[in-house]
């Protein structure tokens, strides 16, 4: 039985991915349809722009991390 | 201000949002691997994974497969499978 389900493919690093999942676990209605491998997840598209918001964010509040993770620093 | 131009570019090279359909439980290998190739070719794959019997297509292209699923079915009769969408 061939199945085909409408949502949204984020792809980002595993870093950024371990976020994701993060989120997805601490809330009352996951929003991961399916994680895809390390670097691809398959969600809900209603909740693509908070996972964006989210995980810019965190980003901003870890810049110290980004620095070191910087090949030119 | 060089800083946030730096974190704004890593935040969009490090989370990509592409809308698509996520094709499953395919019954057979060979099932799998012909509407696969046949996705290929017309250009619309995003991502795929043969162990897991998985790919994922572009919205525009998801009609030409649905279709393309269904002309199969009816060449392999109706015990060939069958084919559910959610959108």
């Amino acid at each position: 039985m061939v199945k085909a389900v409408k949502g949204t493919i984020l792809k980002c690093d595993p870093a950024v991915k371990q976020v994701i999942l993060s989120m997805n676990n601490s809330e009352r209605e996951p929003f991961i349809i399916e994680d895809l491998d390390e670097t691809h997840l398959f969600v809900d598209t209603a909740h693509v722009e908070r996972i964006k918001r989210r995980v810019e964010q965190l980003l901003e509040e870890n810049t110290y991390k980004i620095e070191q993770l910087d090949p030119k620093q | 201000v060089i800083d946030q131009i730096r974190l704004w570019e890593m935040e969009r090279n490090r989370l990509q949002d592409t809308d698509a359909f996520l094709y499953t439980e395919f019954k057979s290998e060979r099932d799998f691997n012909s509407i696969l190739d046949h996705a290929y070719k017309l250009g619309i794959i995003i991502w795929a994974n043969k162990a897991k019997r998985m790919f994922a297509v572009t919205e525009d292209g998801h009609p030409q497969i649905r279709e393309f699923i269904k002309k199969r079915m009816k060449k392999n009769g109706p015990q060939a499978g069958g084919s559910s969408s959610k959108s």
